[in-house]
């Protein structure tokens, strides 16, 4: 079963965390970027997946657990807040939300 | 190159795509389901990674809760057209995405340069030992493994003929095992013992301790928990009954030993076993088998006993022992032979590998993690309260509806409840004269 090494696992987690910060930094609608959000947590709970194997350890596992809880609760409440906003400025482009800006 | 390299680069490559796809989609419907592509990739990832659970997880509320939610609210709002409309600051994101992506790649290089990531063998398991009593010895004795690596002695007293122990897990490191008179404490005999990392030991005494004879012994049974193919059990003999050496033959239909022309034609599963020594592992599958111990005396077969339907379960590691009985009155030709614990229960050992079940992740988070646990919960209640305040259409402010009851009853001009109601002030036009021009 440890035929694919684990820094192939860890090196794919890699390219995954960068694709969604490049998401991030690259898309203007709200959602997307949320979407690219989850995207890096699920190339984060791959690498500790497979540094769980590598160790016979079960606590990463667990603490994917977690991360996936955590996760699902940001999305509600992030969801709830763009669909405010979106009632608000009939807009989710994050360009037009520019009250912040110096 | 292996099915799994090729399962590995395959679902990678898809997932990588399917990122990829996501970010550059103009439709966000589209960008959606390329993410639950990648979650579904992911989620066989975790497969490979010894993770059920997780994968399972992770396709119920990642690609499937999770992304309903998305869809829904992309549904909702009707935003899944992207409005990229004030291209002003591009060239800040078109700098950010260079600087960002260039700072993670050369997070990568030490990695390259040193050849992967240097990570330590996995740390082996504890070694586990049982002790099992097949001696015959004047009383109940102490059984005392003490060592280093220990601080305190373990101490199973007052053992009897025929105990078997359960496994315990014990530091590696060098043991002493010292049998000692549970009346008196007087030691019998002792004898080092090294357990390596990931070793099963099955220490057997043996022998006899009296007056006339002092032959006890320990043997050493080296067990192992890996699980067999097709689900075959593993059975190891150890001989601590004759000098003659041993063989263990499964007679078949007939119930009886065939031998034709000097040669057994039965299956002879273990051969030339002698005093002390333990058999290689004979696979076994699941099923009942008339066994019987034989005496090998040069070409001289004399049945020692036989066990009519040795049971034999499925994906099982079972340790035989065959001792003299000594709770039995000594006969005329010496103590009958008996097989040690042939119900299995402590013997048997089942083989399965649980890592990443949900049986375990279950246990260890309602064991170790029961504050977390619950903390996540309390997190989760939070959220839903946080999504009900953020999405009510008044917002955070409370309306209280006194206040509402009392406005409604004073009287107002119709002017500001017009305005009021419809969110713009009502312009009133006041007529004016037109002036009169000025008529000579």
């Amino acid at each position: 079963m440890n035929s694919v090494p684990v820094e192939a696992f860890v090196a794919l987690s890699f390219v995954l965390f960068i694709l969604g910060a490049l998401g991030v930094l690259l898309r203007k609608n709200a959602i997307l970027i949320f979407m690219s959000v989850e995207l890096m947590l699920n190339a984060a709970n791959l690498a500790l997946v497979a540094f769980a194997r590598q160790w016979g350890d079960l606590n990463g596992q667990i603490f994917v657990f977690f991360v996936m809880t955590v996760a699902a609760a940001e999305v509600a409440i992030g969801l709830a807040l763009i669909v405010a906003i979106f009632r608000n400025k009939q807009s989710i482009n994050i360009d037009d939300l520019h009250q912040m800006e110096g | 190159m292996g099915f799994e390299l090729f399962l590995f680069l395959a679902l990678g490559i898809v997932a990588i795509g399917s990122a990829a796809l996501m970010i550059i989609s103009k439709n966000s419907v589209h960008s959606a389901m390329f993410l639950i592509l990648n979650f579904g990739c992911v989620a066989l990832l975790f497969l490979m990674l010894d993770a059920p659970f997780i994968s399972m997880v992770q396709i119920a509320v990642y690609a499937g809760a999770i992304m309903v939610l998305f869809l829904f609210v992309i549904m909702l709002l009707g935003a899944e057209q992207t409005t990229d409309t004030s291209r002003r600051f591009r060239w800040v994101t078109g700098a950010a995405t260079i600087l960002t992506a260039s700072l993670l790649f050369a997070l990568m290089i030490p990695v390259v340069l040193s050849g992967g990531i240097q990570l330590p063998e996995a740390p082996g398991k504890d070694p586990m030992v049982r002790v099992v009593h097949a001696a015959n010895l004047p009383g109940p004795v102490n059984v005392v493994i003490s060592g280093d690596a220990v601080e305190e002695d373990v101490v199973l007293s007052e053992t009897t003929f025929g105990t078997i122990s359960e496994f315990m897990a014990l530091p590696a490191g060098d043991y002493t095992v010292t049998l000692a008179l549970a009346a008196n404490g007087a030691p019998l005999f002792n004898q080092s013992v090294t357990l390596a990392e990931d070793a099963v030991v099955t220490a057997i005494a043996y022998g006899e301790f009296s007056t006339e004879a002092q032959t006890l012994a320990l043997g050493l049974v080296e067990n192992s928990f890996a699980p067999t193919e097709d689900g075959a059990a593993r059975t190891l003999v150890f001989n601590a009954y004759s000098e003659t050496p041993l063989m263990l033959v499964d007679l078949g239909a007939n119930r009886d030993l065939n031998v034709v022309e000097g040669v057994i034609t039965d299956q002879v599963l273990v051969s030339e076993l002698g005093l002390g020594s333990v058999s290689d592992a004979v696979v076994l599958d699941k099923g009942e088998y008339p066994l019987a111990f034989y005496r090998q005396d040069g070409a001289e077969f004399t049945r020692v006993l036989s066990v009519e339907g040795w049971s034999v379960e499925a994906a099982r590691e079972q340790t035989v022992i065959i001792a003299p009985d000594y709770d039995a009155p000594e006969g005329a030709d010496g103590y009958r032979p008996r097989v040690l614990d042939r119900n299995q229960e402590q013997l048997v050992v089942p083989t399965s590998e649980t890592f990443g079940a949900p049986g375990d992740i279950g246990r260890s988070l309602f064991t170790d993690y029961l504050l977390p646990v619950n903390l996540v919960g309390f997190l989760l209640l939070v959220a839903l309260v946080g999504v009900i305040v953020l999405t009510r259409p008044q917002g955070l402010t409370t309306v209280r509806r006194s206040t509402i009851n009392r406005r409604r009853k004073v009287s107002r001009p119709l002017v500001s409840v017009i305005a009021q109601q419809t969110g713009s002030d009502v312009v009133v036009d006041t007529p004016k004269l037109e002036e009169p021009t000025s008529g000579d």
